[in-house]
C-alpha cells in the first residue's frame, strides 16, 4: 500500500538530498530514487538514534506547573531506605563493584553446583573421550 | 547543555523514604522542567534498570512502575543505546572495570559525553566517572 504524503523541505535541504543521491548513484552504480533515499535515511535514523537526538538536544523541556504537580504526585513512600549504591545491588543481586561470587545467593548456586557434580555418574565422561578417540 | 537521567536520580524523584535526597531531587526536576539545565534525556538501558528495580518494590511495584520515567513524554526524551554508544560503554567498561560500574552507567557516562550533559545521579561512583553531576 503506497501512502502518498507530501513534505515540504527548505531548499537546504533539497540540495543535501540532490547531493546524497547524486552521491549515492555514483558510488553505488546504480539509479537511486528520492523515495529510496528517503527511506534508507528513516532506517538510518533508526538505528542511530542518540546521535539524532543531538540534534535536538537542545530543546530543554518547558513544562507547565500542572505538568510537574502531576510528576511530583506520583511520590511514594518504600519501607525500605536504599542508598544509591545499593540499588544495583537489588537490580542485579550483586552490590555495587562487588564480587558477585561472594553474595549468599551465590554461595548457594556454588554449593548446588558441587552437589551436582558430586552426584553425577562417571560413566558419560569416559565415553566423552572414547568418542573424541574415535573421531 | 543537557542533562542525563540516572536510575538513582529517577529513584530519589519519586520515593520519599529518603527525605533529604528526595527534596534534593525534587528541587533539581523543577529546575529541569523550567529548562534550567537544558534538554532532559536518557537512554532505555536506565529505563530498563527502572522498570526491573520497580518489580522487586514489593506493594509499591504498582506506584514505582507508573512513576519511574515519569508518564510524560515531554519531560524526558529516552534513546535508544545504539551500536556505537554500546561499543564505547563496553570499551569504557572493560578498561575501568575496577571502578565496578555497570553497562548502564557506562551508557549513562558516553550518553553525556555525546551530547556534553551533566549527569543527574547520587551514585557517587558514577559521578566520578562523568565529567559533570547535579544535584
Amino acid at each position: 500500500m503506497a501512502a502518498d504524503t507530501s513534505v515540504k523541505v527548505s531548499p537546504e535541504t533539497k540540495r543535501g538530498l540532490d547531493e546524497l543521491q547524486a552521491f549515492l548513484t555514483r558510488e553505488s552504480g546504480q539509479k537511486v530514487t528520492l523515495q529510496a533515499l528517503q527511506a534508507a535515511l528513516v532506517d538510518l535514523g533508526r538505528e542511530e538514534q542518540d546521535r539524532l537526538l543531538a540534534a535536538f538536544a537542545d530543546r530543554a523541556p518547558a513544562l507547565s506547573k500542572a505538568q510537574v504537580d502531576r510528576v511530583l504526585s506520583r511520590s511514594f513512600d518504600f519501607p525500605l531506605d536504599v542508598a544509591p549504591e545499593e540499588l544495583d545491588d537489588l537490580v542485579y543481586g550483586f552490590p555495587h563493584g562487588g564480587d558477585a561470587a561472594a553474595t549468599p545467593g551465590a554461595r548457594r548456586l556454588a554449593a548446588r553446583l558441587r552437589k551436582s557434580r558430586a552426584a553425577r555418574p562417571a560413566a558419560p565422561r569416559q565415553g566423552r573421550r572414547k568418542r573424541r578417540r574415535g573421531t | 547543555m543537557a542533562v542525563v537521567l540516572d536510575t538513582s536520580f529517577v529513584y530519589d524523584l519519586h520515593v520519599t523514604r529518603n527525605a533529604d535526597r528526595h527534596a534534593r531531587a525534587v528541587g533539581l526536576f523543577r529546575d529541569i522542567a523550567a529548562g534550567r539545565h537544558g534538554a532532559c534525556i536518557s537512554n532505555d538501558y536506565v529505563y530498563a534498570e527502572c522498570n526491573a528495580f520497580a518489580t522487586r518494590m514489593g506493594p509499591s511495584r504498582v506506584a514505582a512502575i507508573d512513576a519511574f520515567f515519569f508518564g510524560e513524554p515531554a519531560v524526558v526524551r529516552v534513546a535508544r543505546v545504539d551500536h556505537r554508544m554500546f561499543s564505547e560503554a563496553r570499551r569504557r567498561m572493560l578498561a575501568e572495570a575496577e571502578r565496578g560500574l555497570t553497562l548502564t552507567d557506562w551508557a549513562i557516562v558516553v550518553q553525556s559525553q555525546r551530547h556534553k550533559a551533566r549527569v543527574a545521579t547520587f551514585d557517587g561512583a558514577l559521578g566520578r566517572a562523568a565529567a559533570g553531576v547535579l544535584p
